[in-house]
């Protein structure tokens, strides 16, 4: 961690860490770690507390972000901008793509074609799971390898294992997505980063093109401003960046040492983890070098998220202790972290029944008044909210920046899916793999937004309830009516996202 | 970073956090509280003057089940034919909860718009270390100040809630039942410097909403008078035992209060009758009552603007004998009354029928 560093291109615009930027995200941090302390201080020891087992539930939900929150910010910490790095010989770089039977054509046109402008020498390769002619065409026109992998399984990363085994012989891959269109440039931007020879692999920014086509997208898209920001930053500060699958450029020897690219629902991440396991390193480059898609439809967003929400839950009960005294102290502390997100569910379905059950049987979980609680979560909501507002001037575009509103409903209004994902890894059922359609699918079916209906109304009805039934509102009672009201509000704008068509209030595009 | 040297280094970071947060936070709330106290809550206070309501009487009630159970309180109105605005309630001193400022009990009276009359007992024996014992000259103990955290505690509650009430400290300082009396050892003296120390203390903490009712037993008791500075309101217990008490002798409400009155107009404060009731025995309870309200509404005790009903049925006299003081017990006493006379004469507020 040095003060003084040069500047960094996203592309829109120039990175920096300055040493004022640090002293000035350590003291907000400081001071946002007591002002949990302050919270929990209150919430825990200030004698509010009615029955034991209601508490610890109602704890967890309400200190789950707060805690989370923490280890976030000590992960800023470490925050840097890399550049500046020259590779000093030449290398030899393949660049692998993957098609689906039933992706677009023109999708794989444009792609292919941009790959083929990368500046620097390269060899691609299109890993086709339906051996298409038109596609096999296409290949033979720009000069690009054309693979059959028909049958192959294991989905993409079963593809790359096989073009890795029996064709690819480059020093280094570059793993595309399909839907993503790279800038020229991209192989020169972040082939330096690998001057170290222990450098695994290397990420950069993975944008998008089509999040400002509605809310949806929009908030979609938040949700990865902070993580394709300032975290990934901090991470690389740490050395250990993590893949994300798209847009990952990897170390040939890396990726043989575990065997090739790990096979998993959340191969990305299981590939990363296995990969610092074994002792590599890996590094983050801030650059906008590919414009990709984002789901602009509650139904696909949904269906994502379901996918990433269970692959990392089985990533951290399988893979995760497998390798965990291979990581180094920081890797197995993001991990545990990273592996745990998606407990998310589990916490907002705590958030949204407790306050109806407790309404409705008259249970007392605590005793606290609305007036004290406010008063003491404010302080954490405030410094929160300036740490967040902060780190985004390490966001890779000024557009990204402002307050997230889209992605906090968006996540709140997801909470279904993270429990499902919970359930059926508790359950030991595996959740199918299925390629994330990127393109808007249409109208939410009203089965994913059921239980969100279910919610609000129930919340309502909740709130209503002690006027008619209770001997006397008492200071408990207002906390929960109070919950059962943010969640009404906060639930309710996805209700109606979900209900409106996406092609609807499109807004321009990026 | 190996985890062997990263654990000690974690460990040090969190106590260093735990650390500051203990002493650099929390001190800084308490200022905080303390500045909010100061700035905002004494400034919402409203003042105690509000209970001096013009040419106006005010009644008052107190029942064995007040100020929990309101529905004897509401009959009454109705068969009286007007409103009762001061409750009245006793609470001791001491260190459990139910000796502290009832703030939920003093909010609910006000929502029914009722004020509070806090008759407020210093008996010692109610603190930790003191049970059961009630030493001689126990307000000498008060008076130094030992208990002054009990005190500045009920003051600043008073204070966070903000509307006026009368507040009755130490009352019947001769009356031998109470720890607090001259029986006791306690000297006029004494009784002067401790009502002084409570009366500053409630003063500091902004306590304007309090109004400080000094409440003589017999005639003679204004040797114990603090001084005006001390007192808002003069309070009065007027009770007829007939002939269960000493004396053996029916006494109507004119005499027994004109003996008070005259002790203690000198000082020119509003007085309230703070207690007041009639035995059976030996007359008629509702004559006395009649003639009570008639000799209050012809004007014969023009610094009287409150009085407040002793109703209860388990009163004992002072030689120890169980008394029926009930005003409600007995409907008859409703038509002996002239109820026009209570509205019409002595302005008290007129009921709504079923105002509650």
């Amino acid at each position: 961690m040095n003060g003084k560093q040069a500047g960094v291109d996203t592309g829109r615009l120039t990175l920096t860490v300055r040493l004022r930027d640090r002293v000035i995200l350590a003291v907000l941090v400081l001071a946002a770690i007591e002002s949990v302390i302050y919270f929990g201080d209150y919430w825990f020891l200030g004698g509010h507390r009615k029955h034991l087992a209601l508490f610890i539930v109602l704890s967890y939900a309400v200190f789950r972000n707060p805690v989370r929150s923490v280890f976030s910010w000590l992960f800023f910490q470490f925050i840097r901008v890399s550049s500046g790095h020259v590779l000093e010989r030449k290398v030899t770089v393949d660049v692998l793509t993957t098609a689906m039977p039933g992706e677009p054509y023109d999708m794989f046109d444009a792609t292919l074609r941009a790959i083929q402008r990368l500046a620097y020498p390269h060899t691609t390769y299109l890993l086709d799971g339906g051996n298409d002619e038109r596609l096999k065409a296409l290949c033979n026109e720009l000069g690009a390898a054309h693979v059959n992998c028909r049958g192959i399984p294991g989905a993409k990363a079963g593809k790359i294992n096989h073009c890795l085994k029996n064709y690819s012989r480059g020093e280094f891959l570059l793993i595309l997505d399909p839907d993503h269109v790279p800038e020229a440039d991209f192989l020169d931007r972040a082939l330096p980063s690998f001057q170290d020879e222990k450098t695994g692999f290397v990420q950069v920014v993975q944008a998008y093109y089509n999040e400002r086509k509605n809310v949806v997208a929009h908030g979609a898209a938040e949700q990865t401003y902070g993580f394709y920001g300032p975290l990934m930053m901090s991470l690389d500060g740490l050395d250990m960046a993590i893949a994300i699958g798209a847009n990952c450029l990897f170390r040939r020897k890396a990726l043989d040492s575990i065997g090739g690219h790990a096979v998993h629902l959340a191969e990305d991440a299981c590939t990363s983890l296995r990969l610092h396991g074994e002792g590599w390193k890996s590094r983050y480059v801030p650059y906008r070098a590919s414009y990709g898609l984002v789901p602009e439809d509650l139904q696909t967003f949904f269906k994502q998220q379901l996918k990433w929400a269970s692959g990392m839950f089985d990533l951290f009960r399988h893979e995760y202790p497998k390798w965990f005294r291979r990581l180094n102290f920081q890797a197995k502390l993001y991990y545990f972290f990273a592996g745990t997100h998606y407990l998310n569910g589990l916490a907002g379905f705590i958030s949204i029944a407790a306050p109806i059950l407790l309404l409705f049987f008259q249970a007392y979980a605590i005793e606290m008044p609305l007036s004290g609680f406010l008063l003491h979560v404010t302080p954490y909501i405030l410094l929160s909210f300036a740490i967040n507002m902060f780190v985004q001037r390490w966001y890779t575009d000024r557009r990204e920046r402002g307050f997230p509103w889209r992605s906090m409903l968006l996540e709140k209004g997801t909470w279904h899916i993270y429990a499902l994902s919970f359930v059926y890894t508790l359950a030991g059922k595996k959740v199918p793999y299925l390629p994330t359609p990127k393109t808007g699918a249409g109208r939410t079916s009203l089965a994913l937004l059921l239980p969100h209906m279910l919610a609000v109304g129930l919340s309502l009805a909740a709130i209503a309830f002690p006027f008619f039934s209770y001997h006397r509102i008492d200071t408990g009672t207002r906390l929960m009516m109070f919950f059962a009201l943010m969640n009404a509000a906060a639930l309710t704008p996805v209700i109606v996202w979900g209900l409106r068509n996406p092609d609807e209030g499109r807004k321009e595009n990026a | 970073m190996k985890s062997s040297r990263a654990l000690p280094l974690l460990v040090l970071a969190v106590a260093g956090v735990f650390f500051l947060y203990a002493y650099g936070v929390k001190p800084f709330e308490r200022l905080a509280l303390e500045g909010y106290y100061q700035i905002i809550v004494k400034n919402r206070v409203v003042h105690k003057s509000a209970l001096v309501r013009g040419s106006g009487f005010q009644l008052g009630l107190y029942r064995p089940e007040l100020p929990y159970q309101f529905s004897r309180l509401y009959s009454m109105q109705d068969s009286l034919c007007v409103r009762f605005s001061i409750v009245s309630y006793y609470q001791a001193w001491g260190d459990d909860e139910e000796n502290a400022f009832r703030t939920r009990v003093n909010r609910n009276l006000i929502k029914g718009d009722f004020i509070p009359l806090i008759t407020w007992e210093p008996w010692i024996a109610g603190f930790n270390g003191y049970q059961g014992q009630n030493p001689e000259a126990s307000l000498r103990m008060l008076a130094s100040g030992a208990f002054d955290g009990y005190i500045r505690e009920w003051a600043r509650e008073a204070v966070r809630f903000g509307k006026p009430f009368f507040l009755r400290p130490g009352h019947e300082m001769s009356n031998p039942w109470y720890s607090w009396s001259r029986q006791y050892g306690n000297t006029p003296e004494v009784f002067k410097t401790f009502w002084q120390r409570v009366v500053r203390i409630f003063h500091d903490e902004g306590a304007r909403n309090v109004a400080f009712v000094w409440n003589p037993y017999t005639p003679a008791d204004t040797v114990f008078y603090p001084g005006n500075d001390y007192v808002d309101w003069i309070g009065l217990d007027v009770f007829n035992f007939g002939s269960l008490s000493e004396e053996g002798i029916w006494m109507d409400f004119y005499t027994i209060t004109k003996l008070l009155y005259d002790a203690v107009k000198f000082s020119g404060k509003p007085i309230l009758v703070a207690e007041t009731g009639c035995a059976e025995a030996g007359g008629n309870k509702n004559n006395w009552y009649r003639d009570m309200f008639h000799s209050l509404a012809a004007g014969n005790f023009p610094l009287i603007k409150a009085l407040v009903l002793f109703d209860t049925p388990l009163a004992v006299t002072p030689t120890g004998i169980s008394v029926d003081l009930g005003f409600s017990g007995d409907s008859t006493v409703y038509r002996a009354i002239n109820r026009s006379e209570l509205a019409d004469n002595l302005h008290i507020k007129p009921s709504i029928k079923g105002d509650k």
